[in-house]
């Protein structure tokens, strides 16, 4: 067998290759998911393709790619891709209400969040990769691949498998040969009230094992929600008694469960936040440390200064949007608004960037509801119409924002399994992310111009119809802050046990499809069992590149279908 | 134990009724309060064992369970033998890196629940930040290896060791100032 030829120079990371292809496969990405994210209500991170993509051409074609540069292309592709989420979820409201805005004050105002999410969530990636080591399963398992052309043939064979039961199954999914869901209850006699519904997702099961231990705790607010407060509220008639079995159970969901989940999700993280102060201290103070680099180190961080020139300059952008877009409501109250709203998206993205490093989850929806929520009530007294078109506004910017954040710690994660130097990424984020709302506005706005969406046409926009009727009830005075405040509480205290985080697994889960909790559960105590009678070891060796197989495969075909809708609908 | 697992009971018990109580429209508070009273003393009761569960910095070395410096101490002799080798090969690195990587790092950082409960917060995660920062320099010149760029995989390998060796100095004292403290 020839041995590889030995390559000279420096090591190949920022490369004009990585640059571009990330760019091309980020733009393709982004403009598919988010028509198929309109059409289906979610969207898919993106990371894995544009991995096998690098691989493909970098190595493949261009046959000079390193493990660093590939991971350069997956950083660019999944900033650009990412911001898709934020805004699918957000912006198709003012359209849907038929509000008078400017189409530029949207782009502008999403870049902004952008650049924000990146440069608020650079300094605690010391806190959550190094000392905290969350699992980040997505990155987790772009890491898997990225290495696999070194990690021998067995975790190649194993990684593989994986990828091709879960494309199969997905395929099936897709194409109707395979159900989407197994009705558990229905087969168990169940009461209808009890919901036991599974979904086939080798996604959520792969996910579930990478997460482990950790994310077991995921299950316990699902059954929490679901199979305890649920029946027991319906059982005690605290719901209104004319509605049936499903409507009771949407009922519980809507007006008990997810505002218990979501204040639970802020108290849990705040405690997170106040028990670990000591240790985010010492990562701000090696942050400003390390932009400096002691002779003969390599400086790991970007500089704090590039982070407050970034946080300032959009931040100001940010307030004279707000300006120009609702001038009635009056300068010094948007400036207000406008630091409210940078202070809650700081926080929020803290939170989505804990929850998606213990358990691949992103509680995006619930942290925009709490976003329009703070701005409405700022400014909707003011002037009604401005008021909600300014909290979607700041609503998008918060949702990019943590999705970009949530995106940058999964790529750091990434990028500290194969060896990357987390300045390099970061600084190639926040040189690109803007790109994102620019392609997403874009084809949002294209969409709405050809089709239309929401009800009575053929693009549901749900999430975005989901939150149209969260602002409906926010503005009708209907904000459940009794919930906020008692599951802050309780989220709060869990937090405090010495398991860690637990306030904030559980809250994120009372609110979430236990469709996907289920078999995500599943996946967590599969770990554990393995663990227990194989170790922990073999879980690593063997257990991980299959879970990761799982969640690359099945994202692949997702976005194979994305893109076939988009081609099917420009036909 | 018992204590641990009365104290897991009240936790779980006390959480569902508080959930239940605050679920209700509107909150029942009497309910919610008692319980969320009954929350916080578990907590109370679990960290309590906590504190007291695990000791590694007992000089006899009697209690200790993983040996976080001679763990230490034997990554830094497998670099510093890789590194003695008259510029060893990439396969050479591959093979030596794999089997550090999958061997004392994993160990090490599957231990790591250990390290907080015997140093405390603040010295674990000065700890844990430069090992992790460590093992991502090791990371790297697996990575180059592998890639074939022999030159930056033997500047990680370096790197890396520096690294390890500053890191257990940090650890010899912060284990020497707890077992001070008593």
């Amino acid at each position: 067998m020839p041995k590889p030829k030995v390559k000279t120079g420096p090591y190949r990371e920022i490369t004009w290759e990585a640059i571009v292809l990330g760019i091309l496969v980020g733009f393709l990405l982004n403009a598919s998911i988010t028509y198929a994210g309109l059409l289906i209500g979610f969207t898919i991170v993106g990371s894995e393709i544009a991995a096998i993509i690098g691989w493909g051409v970098l190595r493949g074609i261009l046959r000079r790619s390193t493990i660093v540069e590939n991971n350069i292309n997956q950083t660019i592709a999944s900033a650009i891709n990412n911001t898709g989420a934020g805004i699918i979820f957000t912006i198709p409201v003012l359209y849907l209400r038929g509000a008078d805005f400017q189409f530029l004050h949207v782009i502008l105002a999403t870049m902004c969040g952008a650049t924000l999410g990146v440069a608020f969530i650079i300094p605690v990636r010391k806190q959550m990769i190094d000392i905290d080591r969350l699992r980040f399963p997505t990155g987790t398992a772009v890491g898997t691949i990225l290495r696999s052309p070194g990690a021998g043939v067995r975790k190649a064979v194993l990684l593989t498998a994986g990828m091709g039961l879960s494309a199969l199954v997905s395929v099936g999914v897709h194409t109707g040969w395979v159900p989407e869901t197994v009705d558990l209850g229905a087969f168990l006699r169940m009461p209808a009230y009890f919901t036991n519904v599974w979904a086939i997702s080798l996604l959520s099961l792969g996910a579930g094992f990478i997460s482990g231990r950790a994310g077991f705790a995921v299950l316990i607010g699902g059954i929490l929600a679901k199979w305890i407060i649920a029946p027991l509220a319906i059982s005690f008639h605290w719901v209104p008694s004319e509605l049936g079995p499903r409507e009771a159970v949407a009922y519980v969901h809507a007006q008990m469960n997810r505002p218990l989940g979501i204040g639970m999700l802020i108290g849990g993280a705040l405690t997170g936040i106040a028990l670990a102060f000591p240790s985010i201290r010492e990562a701000f103070s090696s942050l400003r440390r390390s932009g400096i680099g002691a002779r003969g180190t390599r400086i790991e961080e970007l500089s704090i200064k590039y982070l407050y020139a970034a946080v300032i300059a959009s931040v100001v952008v940010l307030c004279v949007v707000g300006f120009y877009s609702a001038r009635p409501i009056g300068l010094p109250r948007i400036i207000i608004i406008a630091l409210a709203g940078t202070l809650w998206l700081w926080l929020a993205g803290i939170i989505v960037a804990q929850c998606t490093g213990m358990t691949d989850w992103s509680p995006i929806s619930g942290m925009a509801l709490i976003a329009v929520t703070i701005i409405l009530f700022f400014a909707y007294d003011i002037d009604h119409s401005t008021g909600v078109l300014l909290a979607v506004l700041i609503g998008a910017t918060v949702c990019v924002a943590i999705s970009e954040g949530a995106d940058m710690m999964a790529d750091l994660k990434t990028g500290s399994i194969v060896g990357a130097i987390p300045r390099r990424q970061q600084v190639v984020q926040l040189l690109v992310s803007w790109m994102g709302p620019l392609v997403t506005v874009f084809v949002v706005h294209v969409i709405w111009q050809a089709y239309g969406f929401g009800p009575g046409t053929n693009i549901a926009a749900p999430q975005a119809q989901a939150l149209d009727a969260a602002i409906n009830g926010v503005v009708g005075g209907n904000v459940p802050m009794d919930k906020y405040v008692t599951g802050a509480l309780i989220g709060g205290v869990l937090s405090a046990t010495p398991i860690g985080g637990l306030g904030v697994l559980v809250g994120l889960s009372m609110y979430l499809p236990l469709l996907y909790i289920l078999p995500y559960g599943l996946g967590c105590a599969l770990n554990l069992v393995f663990g227990r009678a194989k170790g922990s070891r073999w879980v690593e060796n063997n257990g991980i590149p299959v879970a990761a197989g799982l969640i690359v495969g099945d994202a692949i075909v997702g976005v194979i279908f994305a893109i076939a809708i988009v081609l099917r609908g420009l036909g | 134990m018992n204590g641990k697992l009365i104290g897991y009971f009240l936790l779980i018990v006390s959480s569902i009724t508080a959930s239940v109580y605050a679920s209700h429209i509107p909150v029942l508070t009497r309910g919610f309060s008692i319980s969320l009273l009954v929350m916080i003393f578990s907590i109370w009761l679990l960290r309590r064992r906590a504190a007291s569960a695990a000791d590694i910095t007992d000089p006899s070395g009697k209690k200790a369970r993983f040996d976080f410096s001679g763990t230490l101490e034997s990554i830094l002799k497998a670099l510093e033998k890789l590194l003695e080798r008259d510029e060893p090969s990439c396969a050479e690195i591959h093979r030596r890196l794999d089997s550090l990587i999958e061997g004392q790092l994993f160990d090490f950082a599957q231990a790591r629940e250990e390290l907080l409960a015997a140093l405390g917060y603040g010295p674990f995660a000065r700890v844990m930040a430069d090992f992790t920062q460590a093992e991502r320099t090791l990371n790297r010149a697996w990575s180059a290896a592998v890639d074939s760029y022999p030159e930056e995989a033997l500047d990680s390998l370096k790197l890396a060791r520096e690294l390890f060796s500053s890191l257990s100095e940090s650890l010899n004292k912060f284990q020497k100032e707890r077992a001070a403290q008593g």
